[in-house]
């Protein structure tokens, strides 16, 4: 019998031996790490197949003067949809920028997803059923919503799309892909798609109404991925160990150029509305969570922040969408309890903070179409609140919150 | 509260629950990480890659049953993530301190592991993260291949090459003559 003979028999008792396994003195570290980094959207997730639910059925038909009915439905349905699409061009906001408020929708703790009247806190349902509807996401020109839906009691979930007063429910997407992130493309029911390939990110333009996907020739490990605003051009975040790069690419995936910023930056940017400018979060190894800013194309990447130490951490910015403010939230170092926060885009004056602190999951901050509001959702608390765009005047929704309801608000032409 | 109920509440954000789950499988990955690594600093970046993916995604996964496959899967690709960023550099071996056994062969099996050690070290990272999965982990091949994402065939020739390399290290060690002391020098 020779040596390894031996060793091989032992084999799962000798290597054990040799790797000690206890919990590692990087362990809570790693855990206050994983606070400081959001949770991908749940709707974000597909099923591998496609329901059948709905499939066609041959109905019994007695004769008609079909030539006639022929006509007059031809006539018809070109009337509509002359109709449709006067209504629609009368009605499509631009797909960036300032927009009317239309329909704030949330998921219910019915696991329906209903349109809600911030002022009275009065529903309507928009999708209802037996299933568990969550997370609605509204398209950029409002006439799509995406949402989450999964059967009662089974935490698989499968990606839904819907017009946007809830009829054509259908399954997003015609094949399962592990989806990492989602976001809309200005173009009525194109989206594009950040999935994990062999343990790497790639990214694909989609057509919603087809379900062709065009993969765009990135070599890069892409963590998402979002529109330009004004540009044919695409914002690839893109890892590089524990930070990221951004980087800008002409709308079919070439013309590759890095987005010169800090090589402290982590998560996801937002982007201005005009296109111009990206915002975003650093972690540097003594100053935590700062929020910087950099034009696309000029570059002079500055922070909005102060880069003295204190005992604040800010993360997660969003825009306004007139682009002077930028949404934040204020965590306290070395906790998970923060507050939402508005800053100047340009840096100008101090952060207003608004609302209850919460510790995780945070508050869900976003801004009202027309930039007059701020809404935020806090699941811990299971409440919504009201603020102005300042920051000023934050009361309480009429209206209650789910953990993982989700809100969003429609975009109408002003 | 049993392991599903805590994966469904961390899938809705739920940090604690999350923290309860990873508290359960991290020493099993973090030592099976330093033995596909063969390094402290570069299983820890892998472990805490792998958990801060895990983290992010976790509203993605469709089952929560399959938690605990898809967190190893996790940490197992970035390991391999994390060498292909290194380009590939060799990698310092590294002799783990170990605790002595309370048996009466110790020497020998000291002097296996330690065989064993220097076997692994001449594998592809590849090689090992096959061994590891298998022999630590204790997986079976058909699950070693789901989490590598590789055919069941490639998972078991790479097994089969993995052993064989090892057998020939190990071999041609024992074969090595005994440096011989230069003169003057104290044993």
């Amino acid at each position: 019998m020779t040596a390894f003979d031996r060793i091989e028999r032992r084999l799962p008792e000798l290597i054990d031996d040799l790797a000690s396994a206890t919990v590692p003195d990087y362990f809570d570290d790693m855990l206050q790490r994983t606070t400081r980094s959001r949770q991908r959207p749940s709707w974000s997730s597909l099923e591998r197949w496609l329901p059948m639910g709905v499939i066609a059925r041959p109905l019994p038909v007695r004769p008609l003067p079909w030539r006639l009915l022929a006509t007059v439905a031809l006539l018809g349905l070109l009337a509509a949809a002359a109709l449709i699409y006067a209504g629609s061009r009368q009605h499509t906001p631009p797909p960036f920028g300032l927009a009317r408020n239309g329909a704030l929708v949330i998921g219910t703790a019915d696991g329906d997803i209903v349109t809600v009247d911030p002022a009275t806190g009065t529903t309507t349902p928009l999708i209802t059923g037996p299933t568990i509807d969550s997370g609605p996401f509204f398209s950029n020109d409002g006439q799509r919503i995406v949402f989450d839906r999964r059967a009662a009691g089974s935490a698989s979930s499968t990606m839904f799309i819907a017009n946007s007063d809830g009829s054509g429910v259908r399954p997003a997407f015609a094949t399962g892909q592990d989806v990492t992130w989602f976001e809309w493309e200005p173009k009525v029911d194109h989206a594009l798609l950040t999935t994990m390939v062999a343990g790497r990110g790639t990214v694909a333009t989609v057509d919603l109404a087809t379900g062709a996907q065009t993969a765009l020739p990135l070599d890069l490990d892409v963590q998402a991925a979002s529109w330009r605003p004004n540009h044919d051009q695409i914002v690839i975040t893109a890892k590089a160990g524990d930070n990221v790069t951004f980087w800008v690419v002409d709308s079919d995936g070439t013309n590759a150029r890095p987005i010169p910023v800090s090589e402290y930056a982590i998560n996801e940017p937002t982007l201005s509305a005009d296109g111009t400018r990206l915002a975003y979060a650093t972690w540097e190894p003594v100053v935590e969570g700062r929020i910087r800013v950099v034009d696309i194309d000029a570059g002079g990447d500055h922070s909005i922040t102060t880069n003295d130490t204190d005992h604040f951490v800010w993360q997660t910015p969003a825009f306004s969408p007139d682009g002077t403010q930028i949404l934040v939230h204020r965590f306290i170092q070395g906790t998970d309890h923060s507050l939402v926060a508005v800053l100047r885009a340009d840096g100008a004056g101090p952060a207003i903070v608004m609302g209850p602190e919460t510790a995780n999951p945070p508050a869900n901050p976003f801004f009202s179409p027309d930039g007059t509001q701020i809404l935020a959702e806090y699941p811990t608390l299971k409440t919504f609140w009201i603020f102005d765009a300042n920051g000023q005047n934050g009361r309480e929704a009429p209206f209650q919150a789910i953990s993982g309801g989700g809100a969003t608000w429609q975009r109408l032409a002003p | 509260m049993d392991q599903r109920e805590l994966v469904v509440r961390a899938q809705r954000g739920d940090h604690d629950a999350f923290a309860v789950l990873a508290g359960a499988f991290v020493a099993r990955l973090d030592a099976a990480a330093r033995l596909i690594l063969r390094d402290h600093e570069l299983a820890r970046d892998a472990v805490q890659e792998g958990f801060l993916r895990a983290w992010r995604n976790l509203p993605t996964l469709r089952d929560p049953d399959r938690f605990e496959g898809w967190l190893r899967s996790l940490v197992v690709r970035s390991c391999i993530d994390v060498l292909r960023r290194r380009g590939r550099r060799p990698i310092e071996v590294e002799l783990l301190p170990i605790d002595g056994p309370a048996v009466a062969d110790i020497a020998s099996i000291v002097a296996d592991r330690e065989l064993l050690d220097v076997a692994l070290a001449r594998l592809q990272p590849e090689q090992r993260a096959v061994v590891v999965l298998h022999y630590y982990l204790g997986l079976p091949l058909p699950e070693v291949a789901r989490t590598l994402g590789i055919p069941l065939g490639t998972a078991k020739s790479r097994l089969h090459r993995s052993l064989a390399a090892m057998r020939a290290a190990i071999d041609a060690d024992m074969e090595t003559p005994v440096s011989p002391i230069v003169g003057g020098q104290f044993a």
